[in-house]
This record gives C-alpha cells, structure tokens and sequence, in this order.
C-alpha cells in the first residue's frame, strides 16, 4: 500500500511472533509518545508517502532552519536513514548529518478472550534513531552533543529568536 | 295586517300596530307553514345534516360572507363551522399569525416548545444546535444532522488533530439491578461468547472498563440480531456486600424498545405500573379516613392527594376478606411514569429505563484531553481526592489513546458555567507531567470509578439544586464588582458528578493510523447538558452532528451499524427510499438506465439474495435469511487461510456474510451499493499489462445491455397520453351536446383522471427499474459480466489514507473462489489480494485490496 514509494528492504514488523498467545489475546498498541511536537521534530512514519516527507524536510531547510531532526522507530527505522542520505545526498555537501540511537518502551495491552481473565499489560523496547540533518556551514559548527534532549534542547532555544535567513 | 309592513324587532323597527282581529284561515296557514319548516329543519339536521353550520342558523342570524369568515359565526359554533370546512377542502380564512412580539413572550413560547416537542423528543441541547445545524427526524427524536456551515472537512481535522464534539444524548439508559446470576443467565440467552468477551467478563464487572456486547433476539445467535450496546457495572464499594450489582445498558433509540422488550422476556419482568399490593394494618387505616374524608369533600380531596402522592392515583380494592385477619390488596396504578420500570414477580430484579435522566457527549481527538482540562475543574471539598488527582494528570497526557481502553473515571468537578473563557478560544500549553504514561495506564486508583451518578437520590438532589442560568446571571449582576471575577457565592454551588468513559481508537495500525477517533465520552447530569456543552465549545471543541458519527466510523474503518441488526434494516430501508424518491424525481434523460449498466438492485444492497445464490445447490436450506459473520475464531481462520492463499476451512457459514474493508488501488470512486466482483483470469492479464504501461484506465467497462423495456415505455407512453386525449375529447363532445339544448352556459364535466395517472406512474417506474431479483435465482451473482460476490454498505473518500476506502460484506463462498482463482505466483511474491470494484451509477470495474475485519462486534471507535 505504499503507492509510489520503492519497496523498502530491513526490519519487518512481527507480527506473528507469539503465535498461540495471540489466539488468547487481543493486542492493542498505544500510540508512541511525542518527545517534542515542534516543526524541525518530524516524525517519521511507514505510510506517509517518501517523496512528500523529503519535500516538507527539503522546505524546512530552505527556509532556514539550521537543523532538523528526524524521529524514526522501528519498521520505519530503514525508511528515516534513506530519508536523511537522501537530503543529504542532494544538498551536494551543504547538510551533515548526525545519528544518536535509543530504545523506547512501550506497553501493550492484551485483551483477553475469555471472560475468566482480567486485562493484562505487556512491556516490550523498540529501538529508535534520532537523525539530526544540519548546515555544514564553515563559520557555524555546532558539535553534535552526546546526549540527545540536551541537544534538542539547545537547539530549540536557539531557534526560536532567530531564524537564519538565507542558506549557503 | 297584510297591507301594513313590520319589522323583525319592535325596539328597532319602532312604532307596531297591532291588528284588533286575525282571521283564522291566515293564522292557521301560517302556523302550518311555519311548523312545516321545523320539521323538515329538524330531519335535516338529525338524518342528513346536509346543511352546513351557517346554513342552520335563523334568517336574522346571518351574515354577509359567513362561509368565509368565521368570526360572524356566534362563538359556540365556530369550532364545529371550521371542522366542516376543513373537511371540504376550503379553508376558511386563516387566521393572522400573532404578532411577533406576541409570540416571544416567556410563556407563550414555551407553550410552543412543548407543543413541538409533543411528536419529536428534544435533547438539551436543542436550541443551541437549532440556531446551527440542520436538524432531522431520527429515532423519536429531533437531532443536528450537520452543521449549516461547510464544516465537512473541518470536522475531520477536529477528530484527528483537535477535538470533535458531537452531543449523543439520545442513547437511552437501561439500568438492571440484581444478582449476578440471574444477570449471567439472562444475559447467556441474548448473547453469545463467539462473538467475543460477554457481559459478565471479569474485566468489565469492577467498573473499570466500558464494554460493549452484540444482542440478539433470545436464542436465535446467529441469526435476530437486535443492535450492539455498551454497557458499564457499577463499582462495588469494600462496605457493601450485598448481592446486588447494578449495570448500565446503553441503547441505541431506534432499536431500544425491541431490545427492551426482550429483556422484559427473558428475565420475566412486569410493568410495576400497576401492582396489587397487600395491604398493612396502618396503611389501611390510613386508607379508610382517606376514604371517608373523600366521601364527605368529594373530587376536591381526591386533586389534593393526587398532589400528594406526586401523580399516583390510588384505588382501593376490598378483594378478600377473611373472618380472622382481614387480609386485603389494594391497586396501585402510576397514571404517569417518567421513568418505566419492571421487576420480575420475586423482586430480584429490576429494570429501570432511565429516560432524560443523563447527557452523553463525545469527544474525539487528540486535544480532547486539553479541552477537557481547561473546562473541568476538580471539586476540592470532595473526599475523592485520589481520583480527582488521576483524573487531572491523566488529563494531562497528550492523547486520551494512552490511557487504558475503554476506562471508565468518575470526576467531581466545579460548576461548568464557572470554567468558560472570556472568548471562544484554543486551549493551548502544556502543563508538566506529574505521573509518567506508563504508571496511569498500568495502575489506576480503586475508587477511580466510583460516581454519585449511580444513586437515585443522588440525581434527584441534583435536580432539585441547580442554580437556574437565571439566578446565576442575576447574582452576577448583584455580586460582581469587577467584570470577570469570581464571586464568593460561587464557592458554595454544588459540585457536577460525572463520568468520563475513554474510547481507544483505531487499533490496527497496519490498516489505520494508530488510535485514530480515540477521545472521551462525557455523561453529564440532566440539567447540566447546556452549561457543560457551551463550555466546551468555548474551548474550541467543534460541535458536530449525526453525519459526523458516520463520517468518523468510515474513516476508521468499522460501521456503527452491522446490516442485520434493527437499526441497520432500518437505516438500508429509509435510505432506499430516499434514493428511489430522488432516482424518480429526475427527467427521464437524466436517470441512469439501470438496465443498460446491468445493475440489478441499485438503491439497497440485496444481502438475502446475494446469501441465496452463493448457497450450494446441494444444500437444502431454503430460508431468505442472512447474518453478519461475527464468530471470532472463524473469521481468524478465514482471514489466515486468505493470507496464506489456502482454500477456506469447511464448512463455510451458508447464511453468513463476512465484513471487509476495502481500498481503491488507484483511481475512481464509489459510493454505497457497490458491487463487489470477482476477478476473472482475463482481468489478471491486464492488471500486468496496464502496469506495464502505466495505464490508469479501469480494468474492464461493462459492455452496454440491451433495454428491451425501452420499446415498451415509448409505446405506454403514447398510449397513455392517447387515452386521456381520447376521454378529453369525449367530454367536449358531451359538453357541446348539452350546450346545444340549454339556455345557459354548460361547462366541461371535470377529468376525474387522477387514478389512470396514478397506475400510469405505478407502470413506468415498474418499467424504468431492472426486475426484482427475488424472483429469478443467480439475478444477483451474475446480473453482469462479472460473478457479484458482495456488496458495499459505506464508501468514501477517507482523509487518513487519501484514498477511497469502503466497507463491505462478502460471502464466505466468494471469497472461497476469489483465492482458488488467484493467479500462479511470479517469484516467491504471493499473487495481491484483490477484487474488482463497481460503482452502480458506471460501468468501470476497478481494482481494490481488501482485508477481513476481525474485530466486527467490538469495532474500536
């Protein structure tokens, strides 16, 4: 259902790895929490269609925005690092990038099928990648921090004065 | 005598002379005369009555122009002279509509409002939505269908951004009392475990969680569906251990007095309307002064304990009596009951269905959270403090999906009215977190649930002390020095109990976007529903109506009503004939031919007939009947043996129907009705080919078919109007010939045609309409090219797939044939699992990808 976009090759979603459990058991997921819900935080999904979300990466950056990050979990791990070569592979070396992985929990709820059980919770990880994409402008370098919230954290305390207007 | 002229009256006509002798013969003619006319009055009024009010009436009591004017009628017939004329068809003169200034005078307006309230039951929020919305006649009701702005797309963005809401109060209450086992056991009857969790599962029972159950008609699962309810248990407090455990059934209007009538059934219940009662020795002395006093003043006593006992007349009834113990019943009768309620004959259990007793308003989307903390302020002189405190950081979060599902939180907040904004505004910030997601969904409070709703006199206590909007404004006006402040006496209005029910979403993420349509349903006291709901709105939650319900299930991939159940009939039933009203309603040239495009039912989907054809012909079955397939360990093996292009396990449900959610591939459209076809080797061929090509044409166009009904209608038609022609020119003639001998002028006889026209109408469309397919076998499974397999029942184009999505029903057996005739796989690739689309009003079949939707009795909006 993927439309337009190339067929992607990585992590699957398992969906039948406890087989006779879910026999038993009806699986809801809870939505994934947003760190920061800001423009330059994109969160990168499996559905929404590639050449729009380079598109809307593509205008971010050309408006000025010194830095962008993509969010990625998951089956949409391998669609975030095409996305973040991509812009990068087409800026012709104006944009770097930098990559800090993580592991997000998640808890899922398993309903039960029968009406002798109660509802019971599951907590399982997910990996994650945070791809910052930046100017690699010479007078400006920013050192890409260790840890990912201070990062953001700075990043969007610079952004909010003054957004840079014009790119090199 | 005779030469001399008199008047009627000697005060008006002035001096009389009175003749000094009468001849007899005169006065006997006269009188002869006069009683000759008596008599043939008298007839005429008691045998015939020919003669209209103002026509009986004595010669000096007439009028100018009475016919027409029934103010120059004497008052006591004007009622009678208006009926009369009424009934021939001329209505006297209308009577000017009252001044305006008249007709907005306090009462004489809620005069009018209960007066149109008598046939349509009006929710709280009426008038807000009647300045607003275009209001429709559903279910007993008078509802806001959609907004009278274009507000379409709006709304979606409200219900997957912001926050929709929408005011659902016609869902009728149900509450059950009784013991646990003789619930289970009635319940065994109208419910079946195949379809999922039933109501007595242990995750619903502590009131943690809403649910919701399929009902059926008793003992007839799979077949009688009557309508899907939620339900909620009342919590269970540690200090009551009593048998007795309440639960609330929540009805949809249209099918709730079937479902009511078959509780009533099932647990043996009886109307407490009128009960036989023993009678005590106090109570019946009581009774016998009340009876004495009552002879002695007669009806004035009687009006006066009516008041009394709030409406219930009391009759006593002396049926037995006994030497020793003068044991004796007396009938107590409810002349009004607000509230019906039935009992069983042992008084283990009740039912009580609590009318206009609750406001339920949903919420959708993800600012449902933001909107429902900024307008719901905790009640701090509760003794519920850990729930006002989960209640708040729970709210906190930033989508209601990350709470557990279907929760159920009880909520003691502050007056609504004293919550609102200034102006309409956004709520926007983000206050910190106190509690992370995880711990709120993992554990919640014991008391979370409880509510004061659940008690009657809880209710009553709160009807009886709300602070009118009345008051409230004009103690503002007295007590408010600043304009906008809080006042002191705000402090001591009562606290607004309520319970707030989340709903989880879409929950297969594979098909829709995590979550989508989750949000909160709000049931709110009655009396409140108008402070609660301007509230919300003044935080900009987006009000919808009716169409918003079915827009959102669409978008979410479910139907709110299943094609078997009453509503669901019902529902198919009204919208047929709307469609066929409006098909009618077009010039001939602008009526799609139906014949021609080879669609053989296009105003309602014909399920009896798609289930009769698909039946093997070696069944012996016969019977017209379908359901709705929602056996969920059946659908999981037909769905996993889809997935692994395997045939379907035996033996396929004959009479069953099997829910899918469709998809467009590419491009096209389709609407309600849409066949479903199975897609033959040719069209395979061609998919390829027009991949290869990039070719956006549909994959086959149904060739034209003849309409040999076409000759048919041309030729009625002519003769029709040759007829009428005919019977035309035979009145002239008539009329000629008349006119020929009479003196004055002879006017044509009227057509009287209107019967002709009538059956001519009755015919054409009869002839316009492809034939009924009850009559011919396989009319429905081969009526075109391609085998019709199912049916879509709800269609459009869904914003959250920017795509058409459909839902729809298909035959095990379809799909059965639609696997084993899959194309050969290239490459170690499974063939894609489709099936051909078409739209009743074209005749391009289009493809579309299809999955089978599990959770069909519990969908997740």
């Amino acid at each position: 259902m993927m439309g337009s976009n190339p067929p992607e090759h990585g992590t699957k979603p398992r969906s039948t790895r406890n087989h006779r459990q879910q026999n038993h058991r009806v699986v809801r997921k809870q939505p994934p929490r947003p760190a920061v819900s800001d423009r330059h935080n994109i969160y990168i999904t499996s559905k929404t269609d590639f050449k729009a979300q380079q598109r809307r990466c593509e205008e971010l950056l050309n408006s000025g925005a010194r830095e962008i990050f993509l969010h990625c979990m998951g089956f949409s791990v391998t669609r975030g690092l095409n996305l973040a070569l991509r812009l990068v592979h087409n800026s012709e070396g104006a944009l770097s990038y930098a990559i800090n992985t993580s592991t997000i929990q998640l808890v899922d709820e398993l309903h039960p099928l029968c009406d002798a059980e109660d509802i019971t919770f599951r907590q399982r990880n997910n990996s994650a990648l945070h791809i910052k994409i930046f100017n690699r402008s010479l007078f400006d370098i920013v050192v890409p921090q260790p840890s990912q919230s201070q990062t953001q954290a700075q990043s969007l305390g610079q952004f909010r004065g003054k957004p840079k207007s014009s790119r090199q | 005598m005779s030469t001399q002229k008199l008047e009627y009256d000697a005060a008006v006509g002035g001096r009389v002379t009175l003749p000094s002798h009468v001849t007899t013969y005169h006065y006997a003619a006269g009188a002869l005369q006069e009683i000759r006319n008596l008599v043939a009055d008298c007839q005429e009024t008691t045998q015939r009555s020919s003669k209209l009010i103002f026509q009986t009436l004595p010669k000096h009591m007439r009028r100018r122009a009475m016919s027409h004017h029934p103010k120059r009628l004497p008052r006591k017939y004007r009622q009678a002279h208006k009926s009369q004329m009424g009934k021939g068809g001329n209505q006297p003169v209308s009577s000017k509509r009252p001044s305006r200034k008249y007709r907005r005078r306090p009462k004489n307006l809620m005069r009018e409002y209960v007066r149109r309230q008598r046939r349509q039951v009006w929710l709280e929020t009426h008038i807000w939505h009647a300045k607003r919305f275009h209001m429709v006649d559903r279910w007993g009701h008078r509802l806001a269908y959609a907004s009278c702005d274009k507000t379409y797309r709006a709304c979606y963005r409200a219900s997957s951004e912001h926050c929709l809401l929408q005011d659902i109060s016609f869902y009728c209450c149900v509450e059950l009392r009784g013991s646990l086992d003789l619930l289970r056991k009635g319940f065994d009857r109208l419910t079946s475990p195949q379809c999922g969790v039933g109501i007595t599962a242990r995750t619903f029972l502590s009131g943690r969680r809403e649910g919701s159950v399929e009902l059926f008609k008793d003992g007839r699962y799979p077949h009688g569906g009557l309508q899907r309810a939620s339900f909620m248990w009342r919590p269970r407090g540690t200090e009551e251990d009593q048998e007795e455990h309440t639960l609330w059934l929540w009805l949809h209007p249209s099918g709730a007095q079937a479902t009511l009538e078959e509780l009533i059934s099932v647990f043996q219940l009886k109307s407490t309307k009128q009960q036989v009662l023993p009678l005590k020795e106090e109570e019946e002395e009581q009774k016998m002064e009340v009876e004495s006093e009552e002879l002695s003043k007669g009806k004035q006593e009687n009006l006066s304990e009516k008041s009394q006992g709030k409406g219930k007349l009391q009759q006593e009834n002396f049926t037995k009596k006994s030497s020793q113990n003068n044991l004796r019943f007396w009938t107590q009768t409810k002349a009004l009951e607000l509230q019906p309620s039935y009992s069983n004959s042992e008084n283990t259990l009740r039912l009580v269905a609590l009318q206009r007793e609750f406001n339920r308003f949903r919420l959708t989307g993800p600012r449902a959270q933001r909107v429902l903390l900024a307008s719901l302020r905790p009640y701090q002189q509760g003794e519920l403090q850990d729930q006002a405190n989960y209640c708040q950081s729970a709210l906190q979060l930033s989508s209601p999906a990350e709470l557990l599902s279907n929760l159920v939180m009880g909520h003691q907040v502050v007056d609504p009215r004293l919550q609102r904004p200034k102006k309409r505004t956004k709520t926007e910030g983000k206050a910190p977190q106190t509690l992370s997601a995880g711990d709120l969904l993992v554990d919640q409070p014991k008391s979370l649930p409880e509510s004061p709703l659940w008690s009657e006199e809880a209710r009553k206590r709160l009807a009886q002390n709300i602070m009118s909007t009345h008051t409230y404004d004009q103690l503002r006006q007295q007590h408010a020095v600043v304009p906008g402040a809080p006042c002191a006496f705000e402090q001591k209005m009562q606290a607004v109990p309520l319970i707030l029910v989340q709903r989880p979403g879409s929950q297969d993420p594979r098909y829709k976007r995590l979550a989508y349509g989750s949000g909160w349903d709000v049931i709110a006291p009655a009396g409140y529903g108008m402070a609660l709901w301007l509230t919300l709105t003044m935080w900009g939650a987006r009000p919808g109506g009716l169409r918003e319900l079915d827009s959102v299930a669409r978008e979410a991939g479910a139907e709110m009503h299943l094609p078997d159940t009453i509503v669901g009939l019902q529902q198919a039933a009204a919208a047929a004939d709307e469609h066929r009203v409006s098909y009618f309603r077009m010039p001939p040239n602008k009526r799609t031919n139906y014949r021609r495009l080879a669609v053989v039912s296009p105003f309602s989907a014909p399920w009896k007939y798609l289930v009769r054809d698909w039946r093997p012909p070696s069944s012996s079955a016969s019977g017209s009947s379908f359901y709705v397939l929602r056996h969920r360990q059946q659908l999981e093996e037909i769905a996993e043996s889809i997935r692994q292009r395997r045939p379907l396990p035996e033996p396929l449900p004959e009479e069953a129907l099997v829910q899918i959610q469709l998809r467009l591939v590419s491009r096209g459209y389709v609407k309600s009705n849409a066949l479903i076809c199975l897609p033959t080797a040719v069209d395979h061929m061609q998919r390829w080919r027009q991949i290869k090509r990039v070719d956006q044409a549909p994959v086959y166009v149904e060739p034209l078919q003849p309409d040999l009904n076409e000759q048919l209608r041309k030729d009625l038609r002519q003769s029709h109007k040759l007829k009428l022609k005919r019977l035309r020119s035979g009145r002239v003639r008539e009329k000629r010939k008349l006119q020929e001998t009479a003196t004055r002028r002879v006017h044509i006889r009227p057509a009287n045609t209107a019967h002709l026209v009538h059956a001519q109408l009755q015919q054409m469309c009869q002839l316009w309409l492809p034939t009924d397919p009850a009559e011919m076998r396989d009319s429905v499974r081969r009526q075109c090219s391609r085998q019709v397999f199912g049916y879509v029942s709800s269609a459009g184009f869904s914003f959250t797939e920017a795509l058409v999505c459909a839902v729809g029903y298909v035959t095990p057996a379809g799909l059965q044939q639609l696997v084993g005739e899959l194309p050969n796989s290239r490459g170690h690739q499974k063939p894609p699992l489709m099936c051909l689309l078409r739209d009743p009003d074209s005749r391009d079949y289009r493809w579309a990808s299809f999955q089978i939707n599990l959770n069909v009795a519990s969908p997740a909006f």
